[in-house]
Order: C-alpha cells, then sequence, then structure tokens
C-alpha cells in the first residue's frame, strides 16, 4: 500500500538546515493499521505529511499503492488525497461556515459523487449524528466534531486513512467513543490506518507500532493484533 | 478538467455555504469601494448630460447666431457695414458705473447693460417678476436690477434707482441671463439693464468712456458654414473697423473648455475616492483572506486542486465586488441629480434629469475592475497556502506575496488603471504622469509615515505607560492594525482638505493684507479734469489719506517699428497675443517716475525736442510679448493723431498692487491737452467711511466711479467659497470614504478584537478601560494620520503659491487646527461606536 525508501527531511533554518527525518524505510500493508509514536518534536507529523503527498522528502521515495508521489503535479496530488485517502486531524478542522453534513459532503461533492448526500446521512448516522446534520461545528462538543471529522474521511471509501493524534484534544471517555467509531470503520471497510498518536489504549489495538526519535525510527514492533 | 461542469456549480455552492458568517463582512469591505464607484458613475453621467446640454443649448450660450463688438461707438462707417450683415439685429452697450439708491445712499459698482430691443434671441431674461424682464424695453423710465444687489441694500420694485444723471424705477429683479451663470455677478459685478434709449440722459458715456458695444444678430438660415463664410468674406473689413465677431459655437467651444477643467478636476476627486475604497477594500479582503487561509488549507488538503479553493474564494469576493458596484452604481445615479445643484452656480445651461446608462455601464465597468484588482491583491495568497498548514499551524508561506509574479502582474495592473484615468482627465501625459507620480509619491509617504509609527509603538510599549495607552498603542502594530489603511485614507482626506484651505486662504491674504497694511483702499476713476479740484477738496474734510492722483489717457497702438499690428497679427512667425495689439491702452504722464516704479533697464527720459520720438517706459511683460527693447518704436493712435514713441525704460510692476498700474508711461509735456481723466488713489480707514466718501462722490458727480478694495475682496471670496464649496465636496468624499473604511475594518476585525477583549476582561480589565484602550489606539492613529495630511498640505500649498500663483506662502492657523481636530474625533467616534 505504501512504501518509503530512504526517506530524508530537511528544512532551512536561516543559514543551516536542520534534519527532520533521515534514512527512514518502512513499508505499511493495505489493510494494515499502524501507529506512529515517539516524543514531541521527533518528526512523526512530518512523517505522515510525507506519506499523505502534503509534502515531498528532500531524498528518497514514497510509494503509493506503487506510484511514485514524486514526479506527480500538485493537483495529481490533490486527486489522490481526494479519491484515496481521508484525513483525521487533533484540532478537527471543521469548516465554520458549512453544517455538519455540509462538511461530510466536500470530498464527495469534489469528486462529483452524485450520491454525496445520501453517502453523508450514512456516514452521520454510522457516527451517530444523523440529528445534528445541519448543526454548525461551533454548535458541537469536540468530541462531536470529531465524529463529524470521521465521516468526512471514511466518505469517499478511502484506501488509506491518515490520523494525527485524533484524540489527543479530548477527554479519555471521548476518546475511547471516537476510537471505537475510528476501528469500526476501518475494520467495516477495509482500510489501511495510519496514526499518529501518544494514547496508549490506542496503540493496544494497532497490528504494528513505529517509534520514532530525533527523525530516526528506533523500533518497528507488531502487536500480534488482528 | 473530468467534471468540468459539476465542478462548477459545486464551486458556486461551497462560494455560498463558506460565505455563511462573512456576508456582511465582504459586503462591507465593498461599501467605501461603492462610494467611489458612485462619484465616479455620477460624474461620468452628468458629464454626459453636460456635453449633450451644452450641444442643445448653444445658442442660448451666446443668445445670438452671431454678435459683433467694438470698443468703440459704432461709427457710420461701421453702422453701414452692419446694416448689410444679414439677419435681424439688436444693439447693446455694456460699462461699468456706479449707481445710487437714494433712499438709503447706498452705492455700488455695476455692470450696466444698455439694449435697444429684445435680446437674448435664444434662451431669456429671468426676472422676478417675470414680466420685469421686457419693461424697461417698453418703459424707459424703468430699470432690472440683480437680485443680490437688491438684497444686499434691501432695496424693493418701485424704489428710485440713481444712475448717471438719471433717475430711475426698479421695475424687477434680476435672477439670470440664458448663456450665463448664477456665479456670474460675483465675477463681473451686479448687473443692471436699460432701455437704450435712456441711455443719453445719464450722461455717463463720453469720449474716452470704456465701454463695449454689441451687434447682436439672428439669422435663422444661419448654419455653422454660412456663420464660417460670413467671418471669411468680412474678416479684412471687420479689422480695418476694429470689430470682433463672435459666434454661438465659438462662445460653446470656448465655455466648453471651462467647463471640461472642472469636469475632470472633479474626475480626479473621484479617482481619489475610488483608490482610497479600493486600498480600504484591500485592507478588508486581506482580514478575511486570513481568517480563511485554515479553510484553504483544510480544502486543499482534502484535495482540492489550488486553483479551485482559491475560486471559492474569488468567486465570493466577485460577487461582493459587483453587489458593491451596483449599490454604488445606484448611489451614483442618484448623486448624479445632486451635481447640478452643487455646481448650480458655475452651469450656463439647464441639465435636464436624465442619466446616461451608457456613461453608467462603462464607469461600472471601470469600478468593478478596480476592485477585483484591489480584492486580489490579498486575495491571491490563499493561492500559496500548502495543504501541509492544516496539519501545522505555524507553517509561513513559502513564497514572499510581494515576490508572486502575480501580485506584480495585479500592482502593475492598478499603476496602469491609475496612469490611464490620470490620462484622460489631464490636458497632457506629462501631467498624467506628473499626478500619477504625485499619487504614488503620497502614497508611499504616508505608507512609510504608517511604519514609523509601529515601528515607533513597538518601541514606545518598552517605556512606563499606563496600562490603557500601552494596549492602545500595542493594538497599532499588531497583527491585525488599520495602522496602514487609516494613515493613508485619513492622511489622504487630511491632505486634500487642508491644501484647499490653506491655498484659500493665502489667495484670501493676498488680497486683504493691503487693506490692513495702510495700502490704497478705495480708487475713484473716471473722474473729469474739471472735477478733480472739488472732488480732492471734498476728500480733504473727510478722514482720508490722499495717496496720489493720476491722469489716465487712452490710447491705441497702431504699429510697433513701423509694422502695423494687423500685419502684425498677420504673421505667422510672430505669436502676440491678440490683446497685447488691439487692447486699449491706458497710459498716464509723469515729470518723474515714482518710488514704486522699479527700473530693469534704461533710465527715465523727458523729451528735449518736439520735433523727436517721445521716450516712453514700458512694463517688462509688456517688452516681452512684442519681443522689443529699448530703443524700439511703437507708434500709438490718440484719437487720430499718431504719437511716435521709443522705448527708454522698462519697469517691473506689481500688479497685485492696489494701485494704477500701467504697460506704458508717457514724460510730461506731451499729453496735458489730450481728452483724460483722473484717477483718485485714497486710503480710507473703515469700511463705513470708504461707503460714506462714494455715496457723497458720486451724488454730485454720477460719473465717477469707485472701485473698494473690501468689495473686491467680498466678491473675491465669494468666487473662492462658491469654487471651495465644489472642491470640499470632492475632498469630503475622500474622508467618508477614509471613515467607512475605517467603519468596515473595525467591523470586519471586531471578532479578533472581540477575543481579546473577552481576554482582558478575564483578566480584569473594567470596561472604562478597555473603552480607553480603544480611545488611545484611535485618537493617536487619527493624530498622526491627520498630521502627516497636514504636513504634506503644507508642502503642496507652499509650492502651489510659489509656483502656480507667485506669492508668499503664510499658512492660516484656524484650518491647520481645525481640520486635523476635526477627523480625529470622527474617527474616534465611529471607532468607539463600532467597537461598543
Ligand atoms: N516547515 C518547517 N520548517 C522548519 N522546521 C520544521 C518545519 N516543520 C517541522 N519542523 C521541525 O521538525 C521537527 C519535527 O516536527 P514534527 O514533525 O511536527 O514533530 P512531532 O509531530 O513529532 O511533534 C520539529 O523540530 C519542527 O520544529
Ligand atoms: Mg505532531
Amino acid at each position: 500500500m505504501l512504501k518509503l525508501e530512504n526517506i530524508q527531511k530537511t528544512f532551512p533554518s536561516g543559514s543551516r538546515t536542520i534534519t527532520v527525518l533521515s534514512d527512514i524505510d518502512l513499508l505499511i500493508r493495505a489493510r494494515s493499521t499502524v501507529a506512529i509514536i515517539g516524543p514531541s518534536g521527533s518528526g512523526k507529523t512530518t512523517l505522515l505529511g510525507l506519506c499523505a503527498g502534503l509534502d515531498r522528502p528532500t531524498a528518497g521515495r514514497v510509494l503509493f499503492n506503487d506510484i511514485d508521489l514524486g514526479p506527480l503535479t500538485e493537483d495529481q496530488l490533490a486527486d489522490i488525497r481526494r479519491d484515496q485517502t481521508g484525513f483525521v486531524f487533533q484540532t478537527f478542522r471543521l469548516l465554520p461556515s458549512l453544517t455538519a453534513k455540509e462538511n461530510v459532503m466536500i470530498p464527495a461533492e469534489l469528486k462529483g459523487d452524485p450520491q454525496a448526500a445520501a453517502r453523508a446521512d450514512e456516514l452521520l448516522d454510522q457516527v451517530g449524528l444523523s440529528e445534528r446534520r445541519t448543526h454548525y461545528p461551533r454548535q458541537l462538543s469536540g468530541g462531536e466534531q470529531q465524529r463529524v471529522a470521521l465521516a468526512r474521511a471514511f466518505i469517499n471509501q478511502p484506501k488509506i486513512i491518515f490520523a494525527d493524534e485524533p484524540t489527543g484534544n479530548l477527554d479519555d471517555e471521548t476518546g475511547q467513543h471516537i476510537l471505537d467509531l475510528l476501528f469500526g470503520l476501518n475494520r467495516d471497510q477495509g482500510t489501511t490506518l495510519m496514526v499518529v498518536t501518544h494514547d496508549h489504549a490506542l496503540t493496544e489495538r494497532v497490528q504494528s507500532i513505529v517509534t520514532l526519535k530525533s527523525g530516526r525510527i528506533v523500533a518497528t514492533r507488531a502487536t500480534g493484533h488482528r | 478538467m473530468k467534471h468540468a461542469p459539476m465542478q462548477r456549480g459545486w464551486l458556486v455552492r461551497m462560494a455560498w455555504r463558506d460565505s455563511r458568517g462573512s456576508r456582511t463582512h465582504l459586503l462591507l469591505s465593498m461599501a467605501a469601494l461603492a462610494v467611489g464607484i458612485a462619484a465616479l458613475v455620477a460624474l461620468r453621467s452628468f458629464g454626459e448630460r453636460l456635453d449633450d446640454a451644452i450641444d442643445q443649448q448653444t445658442l442660448t450660450l451666446l443668445g445670438a447666431d452671431y454678435s459683433i463688438r467694438s470698443l468703440h461707438p459704432f461709427s457710420p462707417a461701421v453702422e453701414a457695414f452692419l446694416e448689410a450683415l444679414p439677419g435681424d439685429s439688436v444693439r447693446e452697450t455694456r460699462f461699468y458705473s456706479m449707481i445710487q439708491f437714494p433712499r438709503t445712499g447706498d452705492t455700488r459698482l455695476s455692470h450696466i447693460r444698455a439694449l435697444d430691443g429684445s435680446y437674448p434671441f435664444y434662451g431669456e431674461i429671468r426676472a422676478d417678476p417675470p414680466e420685469a424682464a421686457h419693461l424697461f424695453l417698453s418703459d424707459p423710465q424703468r430699470v432690472l436690477i440683480e437680485e443680490t444687489l437688491m438684497l444686499q441694500f434691501g432695496v424693493e420694485i418701485g424704489d428710485p434707482v440713481q444712475i448717471g444723471q438719471q433717475t430711475f424705477t426698479v421695475a424687477g429683479r434680476l435672477l439670470n441671463v440664458s448663456g450665463e451663470t448664477p456665479a456670474t455677478a460675483s465675477f463681473i459685478g451686479p448687473r443692471v439693464y436699460l432701455s437704450m434709449t435712456a441711455l443719453p440722459q445719464t450722461e455717463l458715456l463720453r469720449e474716452g468712456s470704456l465701454a463695449r458695444f454689441f451687434a447682436h444678430f439672428r439669422w435663422p438660415d444661419a448654419s455653422a458654414r454660412s456663420i464660417a463664410e460670413l467671418r471669411q468674406q468680412h474678416q479684412t473689413q471687420m479689422a480695418e473697423l476694429r470689430l470682433e465677431m463672435e459666434t454661438a459655437e465659438e462662445r460653446k467651444a470656448l465655455l466648453g473648455n471651462a467647463l471640461d477643467n472642472v469636469y475632470h478636476y472633479l474626475n480626479l476627486g473621484a479617482m481619489v475616492a475610488l483608490l482610497l475604497g479600493g486600498i480600504g477594500c484591500a485592507a478588508s479582503i486581506q482580514l478575511y483572506a486570513r481568517k480563511k487561509r485554515n479553510c484553504v488549507a483544510v480544502l486543499r488538503c482534502l484535495g482540492t486542486p489550488a486553483r479551485q479553493a482559491f475560486s471559492i474564494y474569488l468567486t465570493q469576493v466577485g460577487v461582493a465586488a459587483l453587489m458593491g458596484t451596483l449599490i454604488g452604481a445606484g448611489l451614483g445615479v442618484a448623486l448624479q441629480w445632486a451635481i447640478p445643484w452643487i455646481l448650480a452656480d458655475f452651469l450656463p445651461v439647464d441639465i435636464d434629469s436624465r442619466w446616461s446608462p451608457a456613461a453608467v455601464g462603462v464607469s461600472m465597468l471601470m469600478g468593478f475592475g478596480l476592485s477585483m484588482a484591489f480584492t486580489l491583491l490579498p486575495l491571491l495568497s490563499l493561492r500559496d497556502i500548502p495543504p501541509l498548514s492544516a496539519v501545522r499551524d505555524d507553517l509561513v508561506p513559502a513564497r514572499h506575496a510581494a515576490r508572486d509574479p502575480r501580485y506584480v502582474v495585479v500592482l502593475f495592473f492598478l499603476v496602469a488603471a491609475l496612469f490611464g484615468f490620470a490620462t484622460m482627465h489631464t490636458e497632457r501625459a506629462t501631467h498624467a504622469l506628473l499626478v500619477t507620480g504625485a499619487f504614488m509619491l503620497v502614497f508611499a509617504l504616508l505608507t512609510a509615515v504608517a511604519r514609523a509609527l509601529m515601528a515607533l509603538a513597538r518601541w514606545m510599549l518598552r517605556r512606563g505607560w499606563s496600562f490603557a495607552w500601552r494596549q492602545g498603542i500595542a493594538n497599532i502594530h499588531r497583527p491585525h492594525n488599520q495602522t496602514n489603511v487609516l494613515l493613508l485614507s485619513l492622511g489622504l482626506g487630511t491632505f486634500l482638505l487642508c491644501t484647499l484651505a490653506l491655498t484659500q486662504q493665502n489667495l484670501l491674504r493676498q488680497f486683504t493684507a493691503p487693506a490692513d497694511e495702510g495700502q490704497p483702499n478705495l480708487i475713484l476713476f473716471d473722474v473729469q479734469p474739471e472735477q478733480v479740484p472739488s472732488v480732492t477738496e471734498q476728500l480733504a474734510g473727510k478722514n482720508v489719506d490722499l495717496v496720489e492722483t493720476t491722469p489716465i489717457v487712452t490710447m491705441r497702438l497702431t504699429a510697433v517699428n513701423g509694422v502695423r499690428v494687423g500685419a502684425l497679427r498677420d504673421d505667422p512667425n510672430r505669436d502676440i497675443p491678440h490683446w497685447v495689439l488691439f487692447r486699449e491702452y491706458r497710459t498716464t504722464y509723469r515729470d518723474e517716475l515714482l518710488d514704486r516704479d522699479r527700473l530693469v533697464q534704461g533710465r527715465w527720459k523727458s523729451p528735449s525736442s518736439l520735433t523727436e520720438l517721445i521716450p516712453i517706459s514700458i512694463e517688462e511683460a509688456l517688452a516681452g510679448y512684442l519681443s522689443i527693447g529699448l530703443g524700439d518704436r511703437l507708434t500709438f493712435d490718440l484719437q487720430g493723431v499718431q504719437l511716435h514713441t521709443v522705448v527708454r525704460s522698462i519697469r517691473r510692476v506689481d500688479w497685485r498692487e492696489m494701485r494704477t498700474n500701467f504697460f506704458v508711461i508717457f514724460p510730461a509735456g506731451v499729453l496735458e491737452d489730450a481728452p483724460q481723466y483722473f484717477a483718485i488713489v485714497t486710503r480710507t480707514p473703515t469700511a463705513a467711511e470708504a461707503a460714506r466718501i462714494q455715496q457723497t462722490i458720486i451724488a454730485t458727480y454720477p460719473n465717477i466711479s469707485a472701485f473698494d478694495l473690501r468689495m473686491i475682496v467680498e466678491s473675491i471670496d465669494e468666487i473662492l467659497s462658491k469654487a471651495a464649496f465644489v472642491i470640499r465636496f470632492m475632498a469630503m468624499f475622500s474622508v467618508l470614504t477614509g471613515l467607512l473604511v475605517l467603519g468596515s475594518t473595525v467591523a470586519t476585525s471586531r471578532y479578533d478584537r472581540l477575543e481579546e477583549t473577552r481576554l482582558m476582561r478575564v483578566l480584569g480589565a473594567r470596561r472604562a478601560q478597555l473603552n480607553r484602550i480603544m480611545s488611545a489606539e484611535y485618537v493617536v492613529l487619527g493624530l498622526i494620520a491627520t498630521l502627516a495630511g497636514l504636513s504634506l498640505a503644507l508642502i503642496a500649498s507652499w509650492s502651489m503659491a510659489h509656483h502656480l500663483f507667485q506669492m508668499p506662502f503664510r499658512p492660516a492657523l484656524a484650518p491647520m487646527l481645525l481640520i486635523p481636530a476635526a477627523i480625529t474625533a470622527a474617527t474616534l467616534l465611529v471607532g468607539r461606536l463600532l467597537t461598543r
């Protein structure tokens, strides 16, 4: 599904360059679930961004379904994101002026899916928010907003979901509920899941855990979950 | 694109959904621009209607198909010539004379017009009562008098009025004459109409009196061609008879020029409003773009192509700009009814109330184009938002906006549009460049001041100030500040208003100063030689300083170095102004030059023998016009006698001095026996004294005219304030736009500010303290903006005084204090009202 080969990422900082990621080799199989953990500043979000085609590595290759993302244009990357990936953010990132349902519909509408509205209703139902369809993000609690975000991430039946600390802004109980939904939807749709987290409850549910430290992979461990 | 039609639908839907909660913001952003568009629409539409009106009412401008005029009473030869011209004619004599109202004794120098028939042929004399417009023709005992004059002295219909030796009855109030404007009276003095048959009884016109004699012709078969042919055919004869011809078309061209200047000037005013509005709009859209960065990042992250995400916001802003343009156009159409009213005093034609769809359309297009360009400046930054910023808040845009080529293209377009606009409304490309350059300079300077102020605010914060002042001043440089916009709009508004006020005051001071500085302020003209002793005696009994008594002899130039003036006029190698060759030269004669006659070349000489050329002294500018110097010969005609003279000295004359000034001065011993009259220059201590002297002198000698400096100052003031009203109207646009910009930026940044305010309150700030913070910010911004504007205005009015009016510049204090104070107060008020 996703293959990283000898990735390096540096940023210019004044006259120096800082190396955020180096010597990253990683293989993520279809339908697998992977957690990326590590201390703050170790490069987890940067890695996620590279995998999702939001950013380009300084050196090395990212292969998405055997397609090298390197030579693709911005618009081609956007097409891949729209059709094959879903995103869940730590801070939810709903568009404040759109209702819950309209937020969920965006990726489907972008694709020109005539079933967008029906699919959005269905997904909102699955996350238990069919009553809140017409509500705006500011009328929803954090947990509810993240549920809308989940529905949005899954609406195009993506091949892979990227989640950056999806429970980071939520209390434990709400976080558990979100994880239930995330893994539930993941299982139902047979999606690959790559999730950055600090949350121990989450690491217990994934199949493998990658540990980053100072921009290098220091451990890759299978948990034995199915 | 794969799903193009679907995508477009989605784009519009998305734009609509996403605009929820921002629609007021978007419309407010356009408010200031709408005002500029309104000004533009109104002016262009008005301009077209004005052109139409002038075309349709061409004949009323002159009141005749053509007119012939002379500086001399028509001789039998002239009469014979006029007889042969086609069409019916009416004779008119125009001159200046004092008139007196015996009931109160008030006197006033007036523009007397004697008619022997109904004129104007086209258009009318408007009077109250209407029939009074012709009463003076049928009843030579009656006259028609300027309404303002009657109001000034409380004169009623039926009251007696003395003109020269004759006492008339006031038949009615003169309201206006077709082809002239209500402001005419301010320029040429109050108009008085009487019958030609009554003219001799006044005994006002004597040999050498200054008057103009007209024959107005109605020639219904006239066409542009036939009139041109007529002129062609009689050109030489008219030149010999010293007659001038004017046609309705020529009058129209003359007037068209003058009105064009006003129109173009007003358009430049509209441009200022439009630019200010554009800047305000750009600032407001910048806030909007900042607010929407997150949305774009998320959309990009979800797979929206960059162009499409940008298009969502472009669509929103485009629709808002369109609505702003429509609102502005609506306002403009409404406003254009007001323009004829504002310009009423300067319009010699009636403007109907139609509006011009073409003009409205064109200005809407211009306004929309400009507003899009202005909003693109900040909006373009939305194209550069990387999807990565959705996961990473602190990400800075990859490129600096100013280096984006699209940004540069938009900026270039704006400058080109500015230059294009300036080209349309100035006469020469160099002027357009100058205007564009001046604007860019003022903008750059004000932006620099804004920058400096922000830096200063940052620096000042480190000092110990009270909490409110510190917070207020911090707001000046904090993100989302309004410093730039406010400095530009308020600074420019102040600049325009102050430049206007300072220049006006300076011009006025120039005329009022002599009255305060012991200079002469009352001149008696047309004093007959035999009247001089007794007038002098009368004046001696009063509290009056007799400054000088000067004889005046009127003559005409006939040849320069033996070349006749007609030949000089026809000489294509020379470009001597017509008036220099054909004017009546009012000259004087003296034993010695006076102290104030400043010689620049040669020496004053008295004639040594009667056979040689008469040595004369001429004025510097005249020498320049005629391209002559010492030793050149001028020939003058004095009632048929040829005077052969030679230039022996050249003088510099300060024409602004309230004296009798002369182009040509003769030595004593030549002109003593020529027909002449005297000018008596005096100084009276008070206005009341001046009025009393005029009353007693005019009562005894009605032929004497008085130039009262105070009166002249009054009419100049009147003219200037009328013109200033028009200018102020345009400057107010700029201030209004500035306040609207302030209003919209305050309103649109309110959410950011509200959060801050809430935080402050949580931290324990009281309502009064918060108010003080706001006040501190707006007072500082208002003061700095207006001070910057004032400084620029001082520079501008100083250079205008020196280069344009060529007079010393002394700034008046009142406008310098009042205008900045008023604008600062308005800023504070608007800011406070909106942040409540
Ligand atoms: N665009 C950037 N420019 C400069 N430094 C960056 C940029 N993006 C990330 N970094 C740096 O890279 C390091 C890793 O960041 P990140 O991937 O966000 O870590 P994590 O998500 O594990 O907390 C941090 O030190 C961060 O400051
Ligand atoms: Mg992170």
